[in-house]
């Protein structure tokens, strides 16, 4: 009598336990996510004289910056997106080699994700402007010389002078110098669980080291490089902050950048909540498009291919 | 000899990234450090200096001193006229991080008077003088270096709870659904905080929680358990499950086996995914800025410092004070942070 | 499994309980400010006005500053709309004034100004400060533009301009103009950083010409447009990134500037040595231009410490006081602009009296007639940006400013 009722509750126990585990996730992001992006999907489809329609997407549609946010946004996710895979791969592969020291050099390597974001900011603006450390570094180490020398610039450079894309491609740069470590890991951590005995297998069958690596140790360690990467591509297209540390509001735009420009630079705007919101629903639409997408992209990929 | 050579060429390339990290590191440790007048020289230091190599010039025309400045370009730049000793020596305060008595002050300028001719004087910093002063002028650092650390604690501990209960389940069960649950996880990474802040104040103001540091700790959390709970369930499946078994087979019980066998082979790992959720919460201003009023969190502190471009000398201080914590924590957890994503 | 949920649960809740306690319930009156945000000005608050004020009413003064305007009018009004009051005083600049009384934030405070009969503010800033007669920010500086130059700069003058005409203000935008070109490269600052302050500097730039204030297409801006034209090859390209000239021309980015008092005393009193300063240029009028700014105290509504507040209003707007307050820009009341000395730190002061004086001055209280005054900003960072880019040149000059006036209309509040 007493064996069945064991069993019984060990059964009840494993039949009901397992979905507990997921109910505290679930209220936490019914209450505090499912709630606030509901009334922001509501709100982005009510006008400001209370019919719902799409005005406030065609007044977004017109916001002179809108276009050049778009482009701007999805550049910025690519760019940098395949620029931090290449660095974060060359870097992973460099800490996983056994050399003394590389403890030391995978820590150097963490300390840009530690910075915290108006510790960035501090240093990239001083940085970036023409009596910055950058210019002092180029001056006192004598690569100035050098450059005015192969007459690549007639004096210090103005940084900060760019516009458009170009400036989209600084803003990469440095992004991926605060960022590249948080895609190195994921990738190191693969690298690292993966056996060396398979790369040793091919090379035994005559391929050479690098087509050992193309072919047996990237599709191998494929699901870190692709979690890695669909993660930096989601945060990519949310990219705003180090836009407006560098070049202020309205330069050099983003989506999340006019979300925070509608939410909190022109507050007392009579069209800036619905805009905030519009811009926030299309900018979810724009991410998850590109995610999916590029799990598509990355699921018809044959193993052993590039 | 041909391994020398390769080794000489690993080394000088790791050398070479790692200058990319630690140069412009140096050069924010250096700003931290330097007075008024040396965050607008040029070039700017690598390294922080100690002292200043000044020049007086007793001006008899108009009745006053001439202060020059030696600058990092070597060349000495006139300063400050005044006659009187306690304006000088408030603007060697100020300018300079220089403490000098003002009649040991006057004891050293007086020479350039009877001499009548430049006089060279190296006076030494305050070293520390801008740490000092942020924490003195901003009032309230010790308090803001609590909140921080309560709201980081607590981001971690939501993170971990919540989300580790999540990937047990990915792991070690057979529940359905479990790639919506990680697509699911991913969806909410895709909705811009920001937006989320306006009628997040709202709600949190209905349940109280407002201004406090639970308040923030909820909504960096957000993006953090489903990270925690991927991250997780990576580990407990790596975990090998005949440890699991044969402890069972020994006659414990599942808690038993849990709390025995499991938890402490995944703890090294466990404490390692805690410093997502620590990062994100230590290190943002965005959301503290609106979910929080009296009580504000220290990078929230430091944002707020950066006022003008002239106090930049300051909140480089309090930035590298905000540094330092996150570094330890990546410090003491280098090693185990690969294991997360294996 | 069950246990552990029990167990997690119980020490959330004690983590929520604690979370929530332990946050402070401490005697202080709380100043929220748009002016004082570097540390310096912070100090010398601390000092010349708080100290005292602080141990003679055993008080803490939490003095508190946010990155912009906007931050400090979404926290007043994140609290008005909770009701969640911490803020006793606010500074505020004369232009985001109005916001705040749109809203009805601000206390009425003419009872109090009645019984301070000692002093009378300057009633220049009465658009900004009241509101149907009634006083409800108190004005505590105000500020103007001047000019300033490295002193480099007075070794390559153009043509027939000297060092004395421009110390005592007799020259003009061409001059100016001129001079950034005969010093060469790019040392001109121009207060270009989008949707911040190169309104103003138009504006003043069109005020001297007879312009008015804020329109587009009219003599005096187009004049002042044509002279940005002019200079377009000098100015400095991070004039468009940075709110103020007082770094730029510390580290010799740039060499000459017009400049807002207040920033401009930031860069003279960190080495005076280095500078000349002087009234800004004249336009065509003749005269000098400049759009006047300040800043003002007022009550906010509901604060927790009333009439502690009232008393400290009282303290900071006497004479005595005020000249601290004012940090290097002008004091706003009759009585203490007589408290002037000839040190350098007071030069600046000085010179930003003539210029209230002397020239065509403008206010800021018709921001409240627009819907948006970023995007009345908006127009002018859109003509300065065709001139940067080339597409705007004086042949289609006024075309464009015509366009942007109908679109500056069209921001009028109907």
């Amino acid at each position: 009598m007493a064996d069945t009722q064991m069993a019984d509750k060990s059964k009840k126990n494993r039949l009901k336990s397992p979905y507990l585990l997921l109910l505290p996730a679930l209220l936490f992001y019914l209450i505090f996510w499912f709630f606030p992006v509901l009334t922001s999907i509501t709100e982005s489809f009510t006008s400001n004289t209370g019919e719902i329609g799409l005005t406030n997407f065609q007044l977004m549609r017109e916001d002179t910056l809108f276009l050049a946010a778009l482009r701007n946004t999805l550049v910025f996710a690519g760019v940098s997106l395949i620029l931090q895979f290449i660095l974060a791969l060359i870097v992973a592969v460099l800490i996983n080699r056994k050399f003394k020291g590389n403890k030391l050099f995978l820590f150097i390597m963490l300390i840009p994700m530690a910075l915290p974001q108006s510790a960035v900011g501090i240093l990239w603006n001083t940085g970036l402007v023409e009596s910055g450390w950058i210019n002092s570094f180029l001056t006192t180490t004598g690569i100035q010389e050098v450059i005015q020398g192969l007459n690549l610039a007639s004096g210090a450079m103005i940084w900060k002078n760019v516009s458009g894309l170009e400036a989209v491609f600084m803003l990469i740069l440095i992004d991926t110098w605060t960022v590249m470590p948080s895609v190195m890991i994921i990738i190191l951590a693969g690298l690292q669980n993966f056996n060396k005995e398979y790369q040793e297998a091919a090379q035994v069958f005559g391929a050479t080291k690098f087509q050992a690596f193309r072919d047996i140790v990237i599709p191998i360690i494929k699901p870190s490089i692709v979690t890695a990467l669909l993660l930096r591509l989601i945060s990519g297209l949310q990219v705003w902050l180090i836009g407006v540390m560098i070049f202020g509001f309205n330069s050099v735009p983003f989506l999340v950048e006019r979300i925070v420009y509608y939410t909190d630079k022109v507050r007392t705007g009579v069209n800036s909540y619905k805009l905030a919101n519009a811009y926030s629903i299309f900018t979810l639409v724009i991410v998850f498009s590109v995610a999916l997408i590029f799990v598509r992209m990355t699921k018809n990929k044959k193993r052993g291919g590039v | 000899m041909k391994n020398t050579i390769r080794r000489t060429l690993l080394y000088l390339v790791i050398v070479f990234i790692s200058m990319m990290v630690l140069i412009p590191l140096s050069y924010l440790v250096s700003i931290s450090f330097s007075s008024a007048a040396e965050i607008n020289d040029y070039p700017k230091q690598m390294f922080p200096s100690f002292s200043h190599e000044l020049a007086v010039t007793w001006d008899e025309e108009n009745s006053y001193y001439i202060l020059e400045r030696k600058n990092n370009a070597g060349k000495y730049e006139e300063l400050y006229m005044s006659s009187k000793f306690d304006r000088i020596q408030a603007y060697l305060e100020t300018q300079l991080n220089v403490y000098v008595e003002e009649e040991d002050l006057e004891k050293d300028f007086v020479q350039a008077k009877e001499l009548g001719q430049k006089i060279e004087l190296t006076y030494r910093k305050s070293f520390f003088n801008n740490f000092i002063k942020f924490f003195t002028v901003f009032g309230g650092a010790e308090k803001a270096l609590v909140n921080s650390i309560k709201a980081a604690v607590i981001t971690i501990f939501i993170s971990m709870s919540i989300g580790g209960l999540v990937g047990y389940a990915l792991a070690r069960t057979s529940i359905i659904g479990k790639e919506a649950i990680s697509i699911g996880s991913l969806i909410v990474r895709m909705f811009p905080m920001v937006s989320i802040s306006v009628p997040m104040a709202i709600l949190l103001v209905k349940y109280g929680l407002y201004d406090s540091m639970l308040g923030l700790a909820i909504v960096y959390s957000i993006p953090n358990i489903g990270l925690t709970a991927a991250i997780t369930r990576g580990i407990f499946m790596g975990v090998n499950k005949e440890f699991e078994e044969a402890s069972m087979v020994f006659g414990a019980t599942k808690l038993q086996t849990f709390r025995k066998i499991t938890f402490p082979l995944v703890l090294p790992a466990f404490a390692a995914s805690s410093m997502y959720a620590f990062i994100t919460a230590w290190n943002d201003t965005a959301v503290s800025l609106l979910l929080t009023n009296k009580n504000e969190t220290l990078a929230l502190l430091i944002y707020k410092s950066i006022g003008g471009s002239s106090s930049i000398h300051y909140a480089a201080s309090g930035a590298i004070v905000l540094i330092i914590p996150a570094l330890a924590f990546t410090f003491l957890l280098k090693n185990y942070i690969t294991q997360l994503w294996g | 499994m069950k246990h552990i949920i029990k167990w997690l649960v119980l020490v959330m809740g004690i983590f929520t309980f604690v979370g929530c306690s332990g946050e402070e319930e401490q005697k202080e009156l709380v100043i929220l400010s748009d002016f004082g945000r570097e540390v310096v000005e912070k100090e010398l608050y601390q000092n010349e006005i708080f100290a005292a004020f602080e141990e003679e009413h055993n008080v803490t003064i939490k003095f508190e500053t946010l990155a912009q305007a906007q931050d400090t009018f979404n926290k007043i009004d994140a609290e008005q709309k909770t009701e969640n009051y911490t803020v006793d005083l606010l500074i505020s600049h004369f232009g985001t004034m109005v916001d705040y009384l749109n809203e009805d934030y601000i206390e009425d405070g003419s009872e109090l100004e009645s019984s301070m009969d000692d002093r009378t503010f300057l009633t220049t800033f009465d658009g900004s400060t009241t509101k149907d007669g009634k006083r409800y920010f108190f004005p505590i500086n105000s500020d103007v533009y001047l000019s300033y130059a490295n002193k480099e700069a007075f070794s390559t003058l153009p043509e027939g301009l000297t060092k004395e005409d421009i110390l005592s203000g007799q020259y003009t935008w061409e001059d100016f103009a001129a001079w950034g070109e005969a010093i060469g490269g790019t040392k001109v600052h121009m207060k270009a950083e989008p949707v911040k302050m190169l309104i103003y500097q138009i504006g003043g730039m069109a005020l001297s010409n007879g312009g008015q204030f804020p329109v587009m297409n009219d003599e005096g801006n187009l004049k002042a447009w044509q002279d940005v034209l002019s200079m377009k090859e000098n100015i400095h390209p991070e004039s468009s990134t940075t709110s103020d000239s007082a770094t730029m021309m510390a580290e010799d980015t740039v060499y000459i500037s017009f400049e807002l008092m207040a920033p401009l005393a930031t860069a003279y009193n960190a080495s005076p040595a280095k500078y000349e300063v002087f009234p800004g240029p004249m336009g065509t009028s003749g005269k000098a231009g400049s759009i006047i700014g300040g800043h003002g105290i007022g009550i906010v509504k509901n604060a927790p410490n009333r009439e502690l507040a009232e008393e400290f209003i009282r303290w900071m707007t006497a004479p005595e006081q005020i000249v601290h307050a004012a940090l290097g820009t002008i004091p706003t009341i009759e009585e203490a602009a007589m408290v002037l000395s000839n040190d350098p730190e007071d030069l600046v002061i000085k010179k930003g009296l003539e210029t209230v004086m002397n020239a065509n001055v403008e206010g800021l209280q018709m921001i409240s007639a627009y819907t948006s005054w970023a995007d009345v900003k908006g127009c002018y960072d859109t003509i300065y940006a065709g001139i940067m880019d080339g597409s705007i040149t004086m042949d289609n000059l006024q075309e464009k400013l015509d366009e942007q006036q109908m679109v500056l209309e069209g921001l009028l509040i109907q």
